[in-house]
């Protein structure tokens, strides 16, 4: 069916329910007299709307739930290694979480109508019985260390060090986009600092124009782009508040703290193409978004993340400019690369700024 | 005559109670006949100071659910100009479009007036108040002086709160974790100028407040219980509001700690959160701060603060399911465990709401393990609520139908927590509906039935008067559905990874086809709204024109149905009876009633006819004997 | 059998327990920014963490403040024993050793302040934050106890409580000030360590 159909179906439910319901309320205080509710039991009533509750409860999750599966790309179609680890453990807690959830929620309901008050009848004296009260501490004591124990393995294995033969990519994040740094051939990042920070001349991650390591870093504020297959190791940076990193589809997400770099590594497994063809969408683009709350345009800070492959990758690579030659070529001439800064060596460069740990608790 | 005696003696005893000697002006009024001005504002009788909170709590409740129906609007309609909300919102509505700042206000405020001055106040301050020295067998609170304080500090947070909305740079916009820098630099969004400021000192009067509470209800429950009253003879609500207040005692100084440093950076210049900024165009001095400091302290109250939500409406539960399924709440002591459980496990779990935020990752498995064990005493308490219904005489009142549906959501909401728990899978759902589904589930709706429940249940008591059933059965069932309706689809959201904080989701590929949700949500959030007014106009109309109630109309067997209809000032006309035995005999075999109050001795209990009456030693209060009985029976 | 407050016999009376209460409250905030301060160390590299020189001065007013201790366990011995005079002098003196502590801490804090290299935007420099935090909050603190301990002294003066309740009010001041008096050596102490 159509979901604005659907959608306009139910309103009308819900309007109809409300408006009978409000003429209820004129019996209920207005006309005791001829309400004809007056002689309803409230407690079979109430009984069964519980059992009715339960029963199309259920029946209308399920049918919603497949109406917008497609939709749920956190669980579907993962494009990274971790990924789909992480997807495998998502479908095992949710069959244990749909278990307890329908077989509690249906004993509650059961419950409440097999046991509803009638004349005459009295309750069981029935305080407490031990062994029922162990069995149930032990079942999601047993089941729970389980999913700690493949959790917690999972968890360290994601955020253990990089494979060797990485790539990295720095992220910086401010109020409302990201910019992205490649490190160039020399495959090291030259230092940055907050107090570099030039907008006019576009250095808006505050490149140390003075590091040479740093002159053939390539600085672009578009798409993201990265190879399939080869693990990427990203040093998430923010210079204002904080962001998240986030990339819905590779299963990745870490804030962006200023002053303190973050890190995360993935390998995608499937490129732009191969995801349009596994999703049927021709127009599918991975997209990356910011998932911690940062302002006004907090929800638009959007760039698009382009997977090649390997060899792709490096021919895009090698015909973007470094953001040096471009600075120089636009602003050479004035000769102050760096702002000038109080107390030049107490500035907070990052030594490590490649590296993996992360570096504080 | 015997009672005027009595309220005399209560009034020396007052004085002797004042903690300082200036108060004793003030307990003066505190007779029978006080000015209006000592009897309904500056009160010091714990039942109208519980009243207070309640209606307090309801208006803030109001306000907030209001809120949210605003910015659901602008989820469900982003582009589509409602020209009252330029009315009612001036100049952040121009053309009737919600500014993106404002909506962030709008949820902060929410989030804000929900969960600290709806269920943490309204909750706690509610029933702590009212029931604690009712159950347990007091006149009032240790120091009834420092109630009425703690009171009067609520109100005035209430009001800076509210206040905040109206400044011209807007309310606090930073969430309600106000993480900085967002929240330290008006820079960044205008709700961190002046609406910041008051939200921290609104807050600081809040804490100060349930400080004062929370230290008043220990005392209370440790040294004014009545005789015979032993721990494990205590109510279940007793114990709940006790454990509560432990942690709020132990947690909201640190987040005092947390927004005072917080208040340094803004005001002072201080970097203890912030480093490294460059914002507006310029490098800010701020150096080697961290704002994962300030998660750290934050959630050091967070996430305990998330139990004060909620255990007191688990409390409420306990007592309203064993009254009305007529049978003893099963497994006593174990429930007595998993709330002592759940209350020492909150402490070490804080940091699972930090898994993505740069936090090392070792740590986080710590964390997640102690999250997960905390399902345990959790799942405890959910089966035994479950189990007392089992072969129980379930009446259906609109309390107990309250009580029924908390367990509901419990389970649905707490089960989410597990995914969330799971370091791994929190990597994608961190920031989603998925946890703005889970939380709205455990906290919006199972506490806040807890909140409908113990109203439903108490209002006999506080005001005199029944509610109409036929009322609050339609509230239950319309509200029961509507928050299933709002908040499961939630889900949805979350496993398509839509964040939380979004203005409008039009703006990514992958996340658009979820407006037709988004729609529904809104269509069943206002209806969920509306619904809330058969519980207002019951509420208020039961207050003055409901039927008469009798002093115990659910035969319950708690002290407080002892008091007369309407308890006055001293809870008891004459002695306080003492207590002898535990509260849950309900349906006992053998005993003529289906109950059996805990304050018949032993030797007035009535007998089925035929029954063989077990011997009681007089003078032995029967702990012992019970417990044969029990295994006997 | 009506129980009230008075009636019973108590382990620890409510106000005292009350009291005792309210100092857990305090420690859990002392506790929230000592931690703070642990955690905000462990974040910075050796090199950004500025280890400032803590005066000299800061030994005097430990010193201070614990004779401050000592003349307050006086008053209570005297009150206990119903010599008042003594008893009112001896409290009254404490608050006037309140004020001193203040002025000490007050003068410590300008030592600290010049002490430092200039202020220059790239400095790491908010471990002595916590310094002026902890001097802040603590002084605050003992702000208010000298006001309890001035009232109390007037109470203790003009006599017209019960015995009884001179004595627990005397008790409730002490607890409140011999708490202060813990607070602020561990403090000290914690200074002292994490700045070698
Ligand atoms: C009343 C409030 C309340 C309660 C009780 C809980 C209960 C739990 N919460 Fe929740 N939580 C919140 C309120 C609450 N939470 C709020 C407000 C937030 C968001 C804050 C913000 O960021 O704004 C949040 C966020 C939150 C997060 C962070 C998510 C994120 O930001 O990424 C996590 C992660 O671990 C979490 C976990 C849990 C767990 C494991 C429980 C457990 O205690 C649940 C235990 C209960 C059950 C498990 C159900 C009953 C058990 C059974 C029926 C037995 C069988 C079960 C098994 C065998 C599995 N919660
Ligand atoms: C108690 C907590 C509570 C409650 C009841 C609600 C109720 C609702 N909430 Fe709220 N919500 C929060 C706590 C709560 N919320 C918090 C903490 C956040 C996070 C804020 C942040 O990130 O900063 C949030 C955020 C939040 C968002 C996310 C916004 C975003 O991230 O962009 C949304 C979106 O739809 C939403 C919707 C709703 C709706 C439609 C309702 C309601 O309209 C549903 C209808 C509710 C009822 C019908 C009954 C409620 C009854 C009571 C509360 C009892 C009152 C009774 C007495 C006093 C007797 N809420
Ligand atoms: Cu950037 Cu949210
Ligand atoms: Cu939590």
């Amino acid at each position: 069916m159509e979901a604005q159909s659907l959608i306009s179906i139910a309103q009308l439910l819900i309007g109809g329910i409300f408006i009978l319901v409000l003429i209820n309320l004129y019996l209920v205080v207005k006309l005791k007299e001829i309400d004809p509710f007056r002689n309803w039991k409230p407690h079979e009533i109430n009984g069964a709307l519980f059992v009715v509750f339960g029963i199309v409860g259920t029946i209308a999750a399920a049918i919603s739930y497949m109406r917008w599966e497609e939709l749920m790309l956190l669980v579907k179609f993962p494009a990274s290694e971790h990924g789909e680890v992480i997807d495998s453990m998502f479908w095992i807690t949710m069959a244990v979480a749909l278990f307890v959830t329908l077989v509690t929620n249906a004993l509650l309901f059961l419950f409440s109508w097999m046991y509803r008050s009638k004349p005459g009848r009295r309750a069981q004296f029935i305080p407490e019985n031990n062994m029922l009260e162990i069995v149930w501490t032990a079942i999601p004591a047993v089941v729970l260390t389980a999913l700690v124990g493949y959790g917690a393995y999972n968890w360290l294995k994601i955020f253990d060090d990089p494979p060797e033969n990485a790539i990295h990519i720095e992220m910086n994040a401010r109020q409302f986009d990201w910019t992205f740094r490649y490190p160039g051939p020399d495959e090291e990042f030259g230092n940055r600092s907050v107090s570099y920070i030039n907008d006019g001349q576009g250095n808006t991650i505050g490149l140390n124009l003075e590091d040479p390591k740093g002159h053939d870093d390539i600085i672009l504020a578009s798409d993201l782009y990265l190879p399939v297959g080869v693990p990427v190791s990203f040093t998430i940076r923010s210079r204002d508040v904080l962001h998240s990193a986030t990339l819905p589809h590779f299963r990745m997400k870490m804030d962006a703290v200023p002053g303190m770099p973050t890190n995360f590594w993935l390998t995608p497994t499937l490129t732009t193409e191969q995801m349009r063809e596994e999703t049927g969408n021709p127009d599918f683009v991975y997209e990356m978004s910011c998932q911690q709350i940062c302002g006004g345009a907090h929800w638009n800070m959007r760039r698009e993340v382009v997977v090649v492959t390997a060899e792709e990758y490096q021919k895009w690579l090698g015909e973007q400019k470094a953001f040096y030659t471009d600075w120089q070529e636009k602003f050479g001439e004035e000769q102050v690369p760096n702002p000038v800064l109080p107390d030049p060596k107490q500035i907070a460069e990052d030594p490590d700024g490649n590296n993996q740990e992360i570096s504080m608790n | 005559m015997a009672e005027e005696k009595q309220i005399e003696q209560h009034a020396v005893e007052k004085q002797e109670k004042g903690f300082h000697d200036d108060h004793h002006d003030h307990d003066h009024h505190d007779h029978h006949h006080g000015s209006f001005i000592t009897t309904y504002v500056f009160s010091t009788d714990h039942k109208m100071i519980a009243k207070q909170y309640l209606i307090t709590g309801i208006f803030m409740a109001v306000i907030g659910i209001f809120l949210s129906t605003l910015f659901r609007l602008q989820l469900a309609f982003p582009d589509t100009p409602f020209p009252f909300l330029e009315g009612l919102l001036g100049r952040w509505a121009p053309d009737g479009i919600i500014d993106p700042n404002f909506y962030l206000a709008l949820v902060t405020m929410h989030g804000t007036f929900m969960v600290f001055f709806v269920l943490t106040a309204g909750l706690s301050g509610t029933f702590s108040n009212y029931l604690i020295p009712l159950q347990c067998g007091a006149r009032d609170m240790a120091s009834p002086f420092l109630n009425m304080l703690s009171y009067w500090f609520f109100a005035a947070s209430c009001v800076i709160m509210i206040a905040s909305l109206f400044v011209s740079t807007g309310p606090a916009a930073g969430s309600w974790v106000i993480y900085p820098p967002l929240s330290a630099l008006p820079q960044a969004i205008p709700g961190s100028g002046v609406g910041m400021t008051m939200w921290l000192i609104s807050m600081t009067l809040f804490i100060a407040s349930s400080l004062m509470g929370g230290i008043n209800y220990i005392t209370t429950v440790l040294n004014l219980r009545t005789e015979g009253m032993t721990m494990m003879r205590m109510p279940l609500t007793i114990w709940a509001f006790f454990v509560t207040a432990i942690l709020g005692v132990l947690s909201f100084p640190v987040l005092f700690s947390a927004s005072l440093l917080l208040m340094f950076d803004r005001l002072l210049g201080t970097s203890f959160y912030l480093s490294d900024i460059f914002i507006g165009g310029e490098l800010l001095h701020y150096s080697g701060g961290s704002p994962i400091l300030f998660q750290h302290l934050f959630w050091f109250l967070g996430h305990p603060e998330v139990y004060i939500v909620l255990l007191p409406a688990l409390g409420i539960t306990s007592e309203v399911v064993s009254v009305n399924a007529r049978k003893p709440i099963f497994g006593y002591k174990a429930m007595v465990l998993s709330i002592l459980g759940i209350g020492v496990l909150s402490f070490i779990v804080w940091a699972h709401h930090m898994f993505v935020s740069g936090m090392n990752p070792f740590l986080g498995t710590v964390f997640m393990i102690f999250t997960l064990v905390i399902a345990v005493p959790s799942a405890i308490k959910a089966f035994n609520y479950i189990a007392t219904l089992y072969k129980g005489n379930i009446h259906f009142t609109p309390a107990m139908l309250f009580a029924i549906g908390l367990v509901s959501f419990f389970i649905t909401g707490g089960i989410t927590g597990i995914f969330l728990g799971n370091a791994a899978l929190d990597i994608p759902l961190h920031d989603t509906y998925f946890v703005t589904a889970h939380f709205h589930i455990v906290m919006g709706s199972a506490s806040a039935f807890g909140l409908f429940a113990g109203v439903y249940h108490w209002f006999p008591k506080m005001f005199g008067r029944m509610m109409n059933r036929r009322l609050g059965y339609i509230h239950f069932w319309l509200t029961f559905i509507a928050l299933y309706l709002v908040f499961f689809p939630m889900h949805y959201m979350g496993m398509g990874g839509v964040p939380r904080h979004y203005y409008s989701i039009t703006a990514f590929n992958m996340f658009e086809g979820f407006m037709d949700i988004q729609v529904f949500i809104t269509a069943a959030a206002i209806f969920g709204f509306l619904a809330q007014f058969f519980f207002l106009y019951n509420f208020f109309y039961s207050i003055f024109y409901g039927k008469k109630a009798s002093a115990n109309p659910w035969k319950a067997n708690t002290l407080e149905w002892t008091t007369p209809r309407v308890p006055g000032h001293g809870n008891w006309p004459g002695d306080i009876p003492p207590v002898y035995r535990w509260p849950y005999d309900y349906s006992k075999p053998g005993i003529k009633e289906d109950y059996l109050p805990q304050h018949i001795p032993d030797q007035e209990v009535e007998y089925e006819e035929g029954y063989i009456i077990p011997e009681v030693d007089p003078k032995k209060i029967p702990v012992e004997i019970e417990k044969k009985e029990i295994e006997e029976g | 059998m009506s129980l009230s407050i008075q009636e019973r016999k108590y382990i620890i009376h409510p106000h005292k327990f009350l009291m005792w209460l309210f100092l857990v409250t305090v420690t859990m905030a002392f506790a929230g920014w000592t931690s703070a301060y642990v955690v905000q160390m462990s974040f910075l590299r050796p090199e950004e963490r500025i280890i400032f020189q803590l005066p000299d001065l800061l030994w005097n007013n430990l010193a201070v403040i614990l004779f401050g201790s000592i003349t307050m366990q006086y008053t209570l011995w005297a009150t206990r024993r119903g010599e008042y005079q003594k008893a009112w002098i001896s409290m009254a003196l404490t608050a006037l050793i309140g004020v001193l502590f203040l002025i000490g801490q007050f003068e410590a804090w300008k030592l600290v302040a010049a002490d430092l290299p200039p202020v220059d935007a790239r400095r790491k420099d908010n471990l002595i934050a916590y310094f002026y935090l902890f001097v802040l909050v603590h002084g605050a603190h003992i702000i208010a106890a000298i006001i309890t301990a001035a009232v109390t002294a007037i109470r203790i003066y003009r006599r017209r409580l019960s015995e009884v309740r001179l004595v627990r009010t005397t008790e409730l001041t002490l607890i409140f000030w011999h708490f202060l008096t813990v607070i602020w050596v561990y403090l000290f102490v914690f200074l002292q360590v994490t700045q070698q």
